[in-house]
């Protein structure tokens, strides 16, 4: 019996396992030889040699470091003052204002990048033409091609996941230490200097890493505002190598992709210590519900920045994509140039549905798959039906930690050799359950490890067999977790493209490889249309998410 | 008798004219799909074309898969690795279409199933590669655009140099010329009439904006952000009728980027591809093309602009020569850049 299980066990991992690591190893491979994928070649140290001599390289990994860091502070000041704001004070609309909060990181890059390029690109972005006209200057003030702009604009999503990532901490602060505070005399600014900030910088540490990380490894921005403008950071760099020179520089490319995929799992491993500590020293408290903290004075003022913010962030980028959605050109907004052809434009576009049925079936089959294949191996992990489970999760983890760009690389390194892999839409469903498995296995196991063994210990005391008790016991308790990493990767595969784009093809194009696609055709309207879609589609999936959640929640309390 | 003659010459009139119309190639049955790679805009401008081709051909289905020249060219190297091409044709650039050549990419047709090869104007028929793995299917036309909103009559430049007269300072857009792209043929065909010195105090004393692509550049002008911009196609400024903006064959020589269409080496559906390559050249499609603001290469339909009135830099194209020395160029490019 325990022979069986413990190669049921094997049979479980080592299908994400192979499908992580030999990705990994081809790009390593890869790296080492002198001739595209798919071609005959020699080994070479000559990639890493060329990657040594790149002059320009050292520019763009400072360029990328201090964009990722202007990024991530603005994204860390505020994610943090936001979930601050609606979780532990009185601001009036507090309700509007959580659930609009979460608009930075449900909108996709590309939608943001593409808004904020209408708006403020310095020839003729509407913000910049707006000022030409008030203050009759022909100057522009604003430029998003450029450095600072990227930066921005990379803040916004990034703002949104720290938000995220913070109200849990936030709201399990316990209403005591307010309390105390208030009887103690402190106002709100010295409540949240003195007490609420220490307390939860354990936990805002490795959320800013990880914030720091999404900077580094986001694609679509600087691909849509950098690219073009000749702003180039480490990501686009590389797709400029792949995608853009000719021939494209595939030795040089993998050469930086091992040293980005190096650094990347060197930052997560160095979260998933912080994360471990800041475990250790902040779990302070359940949730409990307390008199909110009065603002008082500072109500007004911190209404007007949050909503300043949420408009910069999200509300100005997502109503200039939808009302460009509407209008015969791109930036030319007027009455008469309503129109509703850029829908029947997309519709009549053979390309357009095929990439948005192929969208719904990647986003169906490989969230399931990766719920499936997530779940089982954080089970075998968790019971340690395999030896050595941290080092199989580690290797698992890898695909994950990896940006998505050189995780697409790799994978394309890999498929070509399988016949008739490259391109299909087979070779993208194996790469989204391989970048989804490691999600659905985090969030998993997190329950499985608070649950503990006793209660599946009891089970088989009281006589039920290994599959009644996953059956009975484990699965309802898991289940939760299970569907609600569904709802993120349906989130995450519905917009994916750092991936995609290396790794589509005929027949098998995605919605934001659709966008790309009409992007680089200066179909700005097009792009605006099918923005809107895929924004309507995110909005409604993280809207069935909440209310599945409120019900199972309403449905646990009776 | 006269009204039989005048019937059999009507009736020779008629059969003259649908040979003239339509040169289907003489195939066996087609395969059901071509598979079509082409550049951003393929599809739009063609499309009229491709109504035809289905009422022709409906049991022969045109799927039209569109990317950038570098990344629709690794596309179809990377399935010629992967031993699964899925392209049957490409239509490229000169570069492109040299440079997948170069690298053995294209099969060859027969050219008994092109004859619309022969209505190719005698201007033109140089294109026409000699080793039968590609035709031309249409030429870009390159010059100057001005916003004439900005820039009234009397201000805009005529000539390539004119745009070093200081007043031009910080009003012209300009396409990069250290890339695959417009800015980079300027360069390729302009060098030896222009000289270094006209891409230098171009770039060096005007403060021109550059841009990596095309739509921006186009979109820039076309909205008054820029003055001026260059190299601008002439079909842009031919499409946005009514548009502030003027398209200006410059007195020192446009220059045109040549359009060819080959069949992929291995194609899955080398009849069906070579067939339709062939109706490219038909009057539906060059037609189609002519009215997207390019220039056909058949006498089957009328250029838009002609050709005879203007005044080409260098040998108004790239040269096959030059096409084989990419790297040469792009490291000459972005000398001249300054990096």
């Amino acid at each position: 019996m325990h022979g069986r299980l413990r190669l049921a066990g094997w049979l479980v991992v080592i299908p994400p396992l192979v499908l992580a690591l030999v990705p990994v190893a081809m790009l390593l491979v890869g790296s080492f030889r002198d001739a595209p994928p798919g071609a005959a070649g020699h080994w070479t140290l000559g990639n890493y040699a060329a990657l040594w001599a790149n002059a320009r390289l050292v520019t763009v990994a400072l360029n990328t470091a201090w964009v990722a860091l202007f990024a991530t502070a603005l994204a860390v000041v505020a994610g943090f003052g936001m979930a601050w704001l609606v979780t532990r004070t009185d601001i009036p609309g507090r309700r509007l204002l959580e659930a609009l909060a979460i608009l930075p990181f449900l909108t996709p890059g590309i939608v943001t990048a593409i808004g904020w390029g209408i708006l403020a690109n310095p020839d003729n972005g509407l913000l910049n033409s707006a000022w030409r006209a008030l203050a009759h200057s022909p100057s522009a003030p604003l430029n998003v091609y450029s450095y600072p702009g990227v930066a921005l604009v990379l803040a916004f999503p990034a703002s949104g996941f720290t938000y995220l990532m913070l109200l849990g901490p936030m709201r399990n602060l316990s209403a005591s230490f307010d309390e105390a505070a208030r009887l103690s005399g402190a106002g709100a600014v010295r409540t949240f200097r003195s007490i609420h900030l220490p307390l939860l910088w354990p936990a805002l540490v490795p959320i800013a890493i990880l914030a720091f990380l999404r900077a580094i490894e986001a694609f679509e921005v600087p691909v849509i505002l950098g690219t073009p403008a000749g702003v180039v950071v480490l990501i686009n760099y590389v797709y400029e190598l792949l995608k853009i020179d000719t021939p494209p520089r595939y030795g040089l490319a993998l050469a930086l992709s091992i040293v980005i995929g190096g650094v990347a799992i060197s930052i997560i491993a160095l979260q998933a210590r912080e994360a471990d500590q800041q475990s250790a020293v902040s779990v302070t408290g359940k949730e409990q519900q307390g008199a909110p903290i009065r603002l008082g004075p500072w109500a007004l003022p911190s209404l007007v920045l949050m909503w300043g913010y949420l408009t910069v962030a999200a509300l100005l980028p997502l109503g200039t994509i939808a009302a460009t959605a509407f209008m015969h050109y791109s930036g030319i907004f007027s009455l008469s140039a309503l129109t509703l052809g850029n829908f029947a434009g997309i519709f009549g576009d053979a390309v357009t549905l095929r990439a948005i049925a192929n969208t719904v079936i990647l986003v169906v089959v490989c969230s399931t798959l990766s719920a499936a294949i997530g779940a089982a191996v954080a089970y075998v992990l968790q019971t340690r039906r395999v030896p050595a489970p941290w080092l199989i999760e580690a290797a698992i983890l890898v695909p994950w930690a990896l940006p998505g760009l050189i995780f697409g690389l790799a994978a394309l390194w890999t498929y070509i050799y399988i016949p008739g892999a490259y391109g299909t839409l087979a070779s993208l469903i194996v790469a989204y359950v391989t970048m989804g498995v490691p999600i659905v296995m985090r969030s998993v196991r997190s329950v499985l490890r608070q649950l503990g063994d006793e209660l599946e210990e009891a089970a088989r005391v009281h006589g039920a067999g290994l599959l009644t008790t996953l059956r009975r016991v484990v699965a309802p308790l898991v289940l939760p977790a299970i569907i609600g990493a569904w709802f993120t990767l349906a989130g995450i595969f519905s917009r994916e493209l750092a991936a995609t784009v290396m790794l589509y093809g005929f027949g098998s194009e995605t919605v934001s490889v659709q966008l790309l696609s009409y992007w680089d055709q200066g179909a700005g309207t097009y792009v605006a249309a099918l923005s809107l879609l895929l924004v309507l589609f995110l909005f409604a999936l993280y809207a069935a998410q909440q209310v599945l959640f409120a019900r199972s929640t309403s449905t646990a309390r009776r | 008798m006269i009204r039989f003659a005048a019937v059999v010459f009507l009736a020779c009139a008629l059969l003259t004219a649908r040979g003239v119309r339509a040169q289907p190639a003489p195939a066996a049955a087609l395969e059901d799909t071509v598979v079509w790679y082409g550049t951003p805009g393929t599809r739009a401008y063609v499309q009229p074309a491709l109504d035809v081709w289905k009422q022709q051909h409906p049991n022969t289905n045109i799927e039209v898969v569109e990317g950038n020249g570098p990344d629709i060219l690794e596309r179809v190297n990377t399935e010629a690795r992967a031993g699964h091409p899925v392209a049957d044709l490409i239509t490229l650039g000169d570069l492109g279409m040299w440079a997948l050549a170069a690298a053995n990419g294209l099969g060859t047709y027969a050219p008994k199933l092109e004859p619309n090869l022969r209505f190719v104007t005698p201007r033109i028929r140089g294109l026409i590669d000699e080793r039968h793995r590609f035709v031309p299917t249409y030429l870009i036309l390159f010059g100057i655009t001005v916003n004439t909103d900005l820039l009234p009559p009397a201000q805009q430049p005529s000539r390539w140099t004119d745009l070093l007269d200081p007043k031009y300072s910080g009003q012209i857009g300009m396409h990069d010329i250290g890339v695959l792209g417009a800015g980079l043929s300027l360069v390729m065909i302009g060098r030896s009439t222009l000289g270094d010195t006209f891409y230098q105090t171009l770039l060096n004393k005007q403060r021109p904006r550059v841009y990596g692509r095309a739509p921006e550049l186009d979109s820039a002008v076309l909205n008054g952000g820029r003055a001026v911009v260059l190299p601008a196609q002439f079909a842009n400024a031919y499409r946005a009728k009514g548009a502030p903006i003027r398209w200006i064959a410059p007195k020192d020589g446009a220059f045109y980027v040549a359009v060819y269409t080959g069949v992929i080496k291995n194609a899955a559906h080398p009849r069906a591809a070579q067939a339709f390559m062939n109706f490219l050249l038909d009057r539906d499609a060059q037609s189609a093309i002519a009215a997207a603001g390019y220039v056909p290469v058949t006498s089957l339909a009328k250029s838009p602009v002609d050709l005879g009135t203007l005044t080409f830099l260098g040998k108004g194209g790239i040269t096959e020569d030059q096409a084989l020395h990419l790297d040469d160029w792009l490291a000459i490019g972005q000398r001249l850049k300054g990096q």
